[in-house]
Formats: structure tokens, sequence, C-alpha cells
């Protein structure tokens, strides 16, 4: 702000005087809130986007505050700093994808000539894995908390919510109440697991919130929800031995590309999770033996469902945690019909106060696009900068057993945007050099390109199913952020023997109506 | 209130490690490098680093154990399969390291001379 403002704020200071000490020689120093505010900014929420906009802050000068606290669950779990990703998501999610992997492979090992000991008896500890998990996300915890703490960034744990448009009571977990002024606010207070209105379902079932904490095995587990997290969920718990069905409202996987999820479950069928389409959930029970009888409804034949399960998962959607703002109070309106807030550069209708990460409306959420778009943030605030986050072609991986990695339009998308006349689509199915050894089922291993159909056939989506997808995809995001050609991919050299070599050699259309399977590789 | 413990070497450490009651006060482990002639240590950073934490700790009004660790000179540091790098309960990689026994907590380097940081170390889990 300049000096003039400065100026004009001091007068107000004699009129109506502050408690505290000021000293009015600021005029001339150059300082951001020139002490009339606590902080220059105040973060609410200590997630991906909270901190990463609150460290870049700090860099640049600025007087920083972050707010952070969890609300136990239902079932009572609560973690430290750090938000969703590094508690109860992204973290947790891998590793326990990357603990189903490694026990898949300890079988793939044996057609390579690894002697096993009693490999049919090899089985998962919960315990060690769930402890495993847990030691290293506190690990994160503490590496933030010092992280912060060395930055002289404060940290307030306790749930903060507006005073009044520049004002914000933070409670602690013992009642107390701390208030902080603030120049700018910035919300990242992400979301929370809806739970569905159905008798039973915050009394008995659990949610992503407890999955990766659960202190006893899962055993017979019903996932309600097939979105990634639904799908994640039911592919590691299926892989580590826990028996999976999944409840399919709609569709797996509704707004990705239909044909890959379809891939994807596919995969997981033929693991054995068992999917239960166009169902929802009517009712969950607690029998004498301790397990739960969940009711549900197939909405197509009317059908009525039961079956006992030792957990149900439910995984139907997130929510945005708005409502504890007290939002009113900072003047902030606007707000989607979700709840979440609609503020299209990241600043609310209030100048001052902005949003960033799970908590907009309308955009990926992605712990990388909250980092991203509050590092910009901060430095548009504090830096001098004008550059905005760009939210489009970020790409994406769902960690089911057999990933789908993604960048760019889906393929309904791009027909919806161009019109199928106008686009050129590029498929294969391929058959990774490894899975030939243990006979790895190769049927969902797929591929395909959406691209413009005028040359140079601009690509607009890259679809991936395969092993390490996300490794995969990762370096063609940067190629579709230049704007990379169907004539360019092709006139890639692949890189042999990977999986990610076969998007260079694309040659088939789904137009052509040609076989996309593969003769053999190396040709 | 500060319990003082003096290790020398691995073996000790292991040795130690074996009586610490699973319920008994916090154990801080601190490992630095070992001391020359002239009393100081042949490491710069854990000559700076131990009067801050001595002098934090005497402070500190919990029940403490402090467990100083001469882990060796700096020949035996360097090599890579020094045991106090290798081993999984201490995996340390640089000198001086602040390690709470079987919690996460754990400052290292330039991180021990700091009192927020050390105050940290004390402050409940949440």
């Amino acid at each position: 702000m300049t000096l003039f403002n400065n100026y004009f704020r001091k007068l107000g200071n004699f009129v109506k005087p502050f408690k505290r000490t000021e000293c009015f020689i600021v005029l001339s120093k150059r300082t951001f809130a020139n002490g009339a505010y606590d902080y220059d900014l105040a973060v609410i929420g200590g997630g991906s986007g909270g901190l990463a906009c609150a460290k870049e802050a700090i860099n640049l000068g600025a007087k920083v505050a972050v707010l952070d606290y969890v609300t136990p669950s239902p079932q009572g779990t609560k973690w430290g700093l750090g938000g969703t990703c590094v508690n109860v998501g992204c973290i947790p999610k891998k590793l326990m994808h990357q603990a189903a992997l490694l026990g898949e492979a300890i079988h793939e090992a044996v057609a390579y000539g690894w002697q096993v000991p009693s490999v049919e008896q090899v089985r998962i500890d919960w315990s060690a894995l769930t402890e495993a998990v847990q030691n290293h996300i506190k690990s994160v915890n503490w590496v933030t908390r010092v992280d912060l703490r060395e930055k002289k960034i404060e940290y307030i744990n306790g749930l903060g919510e507006f005073k009044d448009p520049h004002t914000i009571i933070a409670t602690m977990k013992n009642g107390s109440k701390k208030e902080l002024t603030a120049k700018n606010v910035v919300i990242a207070v992400g979301g929370r697991p809806h739970y569905p209105d159905i008798p039973g379902a915050k009394e008995y079932c659990i949610s992503s919130d407890d999955i990766f904490s659960l202190s006893n095995p899962p055993g017979k587990t019903l996932v309600v929800g097939a979105g990634y997290i639904g799908l994640e969920c039911a592919g590691f718990l299926n892989s580590l031995g826990y028996s999976a069905t999944v409840l399919v409202r709609s569709v797996p996987l509704r707004g990705f590309d239909q044909q890959m999820s379809s891939m994807i479950t596919n995969e997981m069928e033929e693991k054995g999770v068992k999917f239960q389409h166009r169902c929802i959930p009517l009712s969950v029970e607690k029998l004498a033996s301790g397990q739960l009888k969940a009711r549900w409804l197939n909405t197509e034949t009317q059908e009525e469902s039961e079956d006992v399960f030792d957990t149900v998962l439910l995984a139907t959607g997130r929510y945005a945690l708005t409502q504890q703002l007290n939002l009113p109070a900072a003047g902030v309106t606007t707000l989607s019909k979700n709840g979440k807030i609609v503020a299209n550069t990241e600043q609310t209708n209030v100048p001052h106060i902005y949003a960033v990460g799970d908590v907009l409306e309308g955009r990926p959420e992605l712990t990388p696009v909250a980092i991203h778009a509050g590092r910009l943030l901060a430095r548009r605030m504090f830096g001098g900068s004008s550059q905005q986050m760009d939210y489009e072609n970020v790409a994406t991986t769902v960690f089911t057993p057999l990933e789908y990695g993604c960048v760019g339009l889906s393929e309904e998308v791009a027909t919806d945007r161009y019109g199928a006349d106008n686009l050129e689509v590029y498929h294969a199915f391929y058959k990774p050099t490894e899975f030939f050894i243990p006979q790895r089922n190769i049927r969902n291993c797929y591929l395909k390109a959406v691209a413009l159909r005028d040359a140079p056939q601009r690509i607009l989506g890259l679809h991936f199913v395969g092993p390490v997808a996300g490794e995969v995809i990762q370096g063609f995001a940067a190629a579709v952020k230049c704007g990379i050609t169907m004539e360019q991919l092709s006139n890639t050299v692949g890189i042999h023997p990977t999986v990610a070599e076969e998007f260079t050699r694309l040659n088939i259309t789904k137009r052509s109506g040609k076989d996309p399977n593969p003769a053999s590789c190396c040709s | 209130m500060v319990t003082n413990v003096v290790l020398k070497g691995f073996d000790d450490f292991t040795k130690y490690t074996e009586t610490i009651a699973p319920n008994g006060p916090t154990v801080l482990f601190y490992f630095s490098g070992s001391k020359l002639p002239n009393g100081d240590s042949w490491c710069p950073d854990c000559v700076v680093a131990e009067p801050v934490v001595k002098a934090f700790l005497s402070e500190v009004k919990k029940d403490v154990t402090f467990v100083y660790v001469d882990v060796g000179d700096r020949e035996y540091w360097k090599d890579r399969a020094c045991p106090f790098r290798t081993d999984s309960r201490t995996k340390l990689m640089v000198i001086p390291t602040l390690i709470k026994w079987k919690g996460v907590q754990r400052l290292e380097g330039s991180q021990c001379c700091n009192r927020e940081l050390l105050q940290m170390l004390f402050e409940e889990d949440d």
C-alpha cells in the first residue's frame, strides 16, 4: 500500500485510538501493514495451499500467521499440521498403494526365479502397515512445524472464523480463544468427507479420514462411492487381501474419460473387486457380532440388497469447510451452491480476502494446484507480480492398482467442444515388457491421444492406463503446455523398453477402424 | 529435572537403549563429535550447539534424560558405513543431531542452536 494510504490510516488512529502502542514514525518505513494490523497475512488452513502461500509470503517480507485445526472425524480421528494431502490424502494413499503393489510384486518375483519361502502364506500385517504410514506422516507434521518456526511464521492451532473483515478469532482445543487482525486473509480450509443422510452413516461408517490409521484390519469392506477416492481405496484394500465391494451411484470416475474409467474398473473387477452399479446406500446397522449390515437400492431395478461387512467406507464426495468461517462477518458473499468459494483469480468479493485450494469452486482439487496457486497469489500480494494461475491442462493420476494418468481433455469433453468431425483420436493397446514373465493381465493396458483433426493436429488430451501412469504422464504435461502436436509426438523417438514410449508409437486412429492391438513389440 | 548420561560409541549406545523404560521420562539423545584434548569437539557445529542445548535443558521443568553420545572421531564419522549413519534407530546424516527417543522429533545441525526449535521438542503432541 502507498505512503498516502498509510498517512490517512495514521490520522484515523488519532481519531479512534488503538489499544496497542503504535510507532508513528512509520510514515517513512517500508512495511506492508505499518503496524495497523497484527499480520500482513493470515492464512486459515495449514494444508497444501495455505502453507505454500504462507511460506512464499514470508520470503517476500510479509508478517504471516497460519491457523490450522482438525475437527475430529465422526469416528474420532484427528491429525497434525499439513492438511489433507499429508495426513489423510495423497501421502498415506500412495504409501498404501505402494504396499499393495509390493505385495503383488512378491508373487511376480517367483516367476523371475526368486526363491520366496512359503509364498502362499505371504500376508499383510495391517498394524505394521498403518504404524509405518503414521510414523511417516508424524515426521512430516514435525518437519512442517519446524519449517514454520524457522521461517518465523506464527502457527496457531485453532479453528479460525471471521469476526469482521480484518479480524479472525481462533478457538483452541481447550476452548480458549485468540483474536488476531490481518491486512490480508487467505482462506485455505479445504474440505472434508461428506456423509450421506442414511441411518448408521455417522455412527458406524468410516471415511478416508479414518482408513489410514484404522486400529483394526478393515476386513471385508463396502466402499460407497466410485470417485477416485473410493476406487483407490477399494483397489489397495483388495490387493492387500481385504475383500472390497464398490457401490456405484451413476458411473465410476464421473467427469473423467469414461472409456479410460472402464479400463481401470475392468482391471479391478478382474482382480476381484466387486462392483454394484446404479446402487445407492440405504442404511448401515451394527449386528451383535460387531459386523455391519449394509442395505442398498439398485435405482434401475428398484431391487434392494444387503450384505454383511466388517467395514463400510464412505467415499461419496467432499464438501468445503466454509460454513464454520462465519463468512458473513467478513462480507464474503461469493459462494457456489456447493458451499465453495467462487474466486476466479483467487480474490473474493472482498478485495483483501482470498481463497486457494480445494475450497475454490470449479478448480481441480489437487495438491500441486493449491501449492502453485498459493505461491503465485503470495507473489501478487507481496511481490508485485501479476502472474495468474493457469488451471488448464493440469495432469492428474488415479492410483488404482493399474493406474490411470491423464492430461488435458477427455474424449467426451473434446467431442462436445469441437465436434467429432474435428477430432482425431489415436489409440493403442500395449504389452509392458515386464508383464510377460509373470503373465500379468495386459487386457487393460491402453492409451490414447485426443487431437484436433487438422494438421499439425494439436493434442488436446493424453490418456494412459498402465503401471506408473503418473510418472509416464508428468513429462507429457509439459509438452501439452507447449502445444505439442501429433506430428511432433510421432517424430519423438521413444525410450525402449518403457511403457511411456507407447505415446511415440501411436499411429492407429479410432476413425480408421483398424485393430489397435499390438502385433509384437519393437515393430 | 534433567538427568545426564554420557555415552561413547555405538556399542554403549545400543546397550543403553535396552535399559530405557517404556513409560519413563522423555529421553533425548544428542549425537556429537568426540572431544579433542582442548575440550572442544572436532565438529565446529557441535561446539556451537552444545552450550545452547545444555542451557536450554537447565530451564526445562519436565523430567528429561539427556544422553550425550560421543559418536567418535572425524574419520569414523565420515565413513558412510558408520553404524550411527546406517542404524535405523538413528540414521544420522549430520552431527550434531538431537533425537527424541521413540518419537519423530529430530533437530539437525544448526537447528540444535535454535531455542525456539528446542522448545518444540517439549511441546505436546497434537
